[in-house]
C-alpha cells in the first residue's frame, strides 16, 4: 500500500508545480515510475483519484509510464537489463551493480490551464 | 498547455535522509535500519543484542510503531536512550520523524542508534531515513518465499536476518531456497541466520554491527 504515500509526496510536488505555473486547473499528470518501485498501477490510481479530490487536480488523469531497470557493473563496466536471472553482472559475475534507471518516481509532464 | 517537470517525487524525501546520513556520520554515529514483518522479532533481536552488546550508554533506539508504545516499553529496562515514533497510522517512518527523534536525543553520548521501522515488507522500503545499514529481517515461521515475493527490502538491504530458526523443525520451511533467493537478489549482504528467542547465531550479527559501526567512527571527522 505505498502507493498511498508515493501519492501524498506526488501531491505535494504536484502543488508546488501548480502554484510555480500558476495554473488553474490540471488534466493530466504523467508519471514515470521505474519498475524496481514495486508500483502497483491500479492501486496507484486509486490512490490518486482519492488525492486528487478538492484539490486543482480534481479532474485530472494519471498517466504512467513504466522505465525498465538498467545496471551498470562497477567490475567490468557492462550494462545489462533484466535481473531475472539474479542481481549478478551477466558478463563477469560481480554483484557491485549499480542502478542506472528504474528506481524513479518522477512527474514528467502535466497538462494544464493557466489562470 | 502541457508543461514538462520532470520533478522526482521523492527528492524532499531523499535530501532530508541524506542530511540525516550526512550529520550522523560526522558524529560518527551508525544508524542502523530494520525492517521486516509484524511479528519476524525485530524487539526481541533487539532485546537480545542489548543485553549482549557492552556500554549501553552509547546506543539508542529510535521505535517507530503505529500505536502505542509497547516496543519501546520492551526496551527501557536496558536504560539506554529511547524515543518512540508513533506514525499514526501511516506504515513507515520518514526521515523527517527520524530528524525530530534525533533532536530528542542526546548524540553526543551516541555511537549506535537502531530504528525499529514499522512492520511492513513494502512501504518502509521506498523510504531512506539516512541510515548508515539496512537491515530486512525475516523469520522462519513466514516462509521461504518472502524474499522472492518482497524482492526491494532484500535487493537493497545491507544484510539480512533469518530470525527463529529454532522453530524449523515445527514448520515448513525450505531454507536452502531461502538462501538461494536471498543470494541471487543480493549477492553482497550478510545472511546471519539466528534465533532471538534462544540467542542461538547471535554472535556474528553482533559482531558485524561493531565491526561496520567501528569504522564509520574511525572515518569520523573528529577521530581522525
Amino acid at each position: 500500500m505505498h502507493e498511498f504515500s508515493i501519492v501524498e509526496a506526488l501531491f505535494r510536488s504536484l502543488e508546488e508545480i501548480i502554484e510555480r505555473e500558476r495554473l488553474r486547473s490540471v488534466q493530466r499528470v504523467r508519471l514515470r515510475v521505474g519498475e524496481l518501485r514495486q508500483i502497483v498501477p491500479e492501486l496507484m490510481t486509486f490512490a490518486f483519484d482519492a488525492a486528487k479530490e478538492g484539490t486543482k487536480a480534481c479532474g485530472a488523469a494519471l498517466e504512467l509510464e513504466t522505465v525498465s531497470a538498467r545496471f551498470r557493473c562497477e567490475a567490468c563496466g557492462n550494462e545489462c537489463s533484466s535481473p531475472e536471472a539474479g542481481y549478478a553482472c551477466p558478463q563477469c559475475g560481480s554483484y557491485e551493480l549499480s542502478v542506472l534507471q528504474g528506481k524513479e518516481i518522477e512527474i514528467a509532464a502535466i497538462e494544464g490551464e493557466r489562470e | 498547455m502541457i508543461i514538462n517537470v520532470k520533478q522526482d517525487v521523492l527528492e524532499a524525501y531523499r535530501k532530508r535522509a541524506e542530511e540525516v546520513r550526512a550529520e550522523l556520520e560526522a558524529r560518527g554515529v551508525y544508524m542502523v535500519n530494520l525492517i521486516g514483518s509484524p511479528g519476524s522479532g525485530k524487539t526481541l533481536l533487539l532485546e537480545r543484542s542489548m543485553e549482549r552488546m557492552p556500554k549501553l550508554e552509547r546506543i539508542a533506539v529510535i521505535e517507530g510503531d503505529v500505536e502505542t508504545q509497547r516496543d519501546a516499553e520492551r526496551l527501557e529496562r536496558f536504560g539506554i536512550q529511547l524515543v518512540s515514533v508513533n506514525t499514526g497510522g501511516a506504515c513507515h517512518l520518514e526521515a523527517q520523524s527520524v530528524a525530530g527523534a534525533l533532536e530528542r536525543l542526546e548524540l553526543d553520548a551516541l555511537e549506535l542508534i537502531f530504528i525499529e521501522n514499522v512492520g511492513n515488507l513494502i512501504c518502509p522500503v521506498e523510504f531512506d531515513l539516512g541510515e548508515a545499514a539496512r537491515v530486512a529481517v525475516s523469520s522462519v515461521p513466514e516462509g521461504e518465499d518472502k524474499p522472492t515475493k518482497y524482492p526491494a527490502l532484500f535487493r537493497e538491504a545491507s544484510a539480512v536476518v533469518l530470525n527463529k530458526v529454532d522453530l524449523a523443525p515445527y514448520v515448513p520451511f525450505d531454507p536452502d531456497y531461502f538462501r538461494s533467493e536471498v543470494r541471487r537478489l543480493n549477492g553482497k549482504a550478510p545472511l546471519f541466520e539466528l534465533s532471538a528467542s534462544s540467542g542461538d547465531g547471535l554472535d556474528p550479527w553482533l559482531a558485524w554491527i561493531e565491526e561496520r559501526r567501528g569504522r564509520l567512527r574511525a572515518a569520523a571527522p573528529q577521530n581522525e
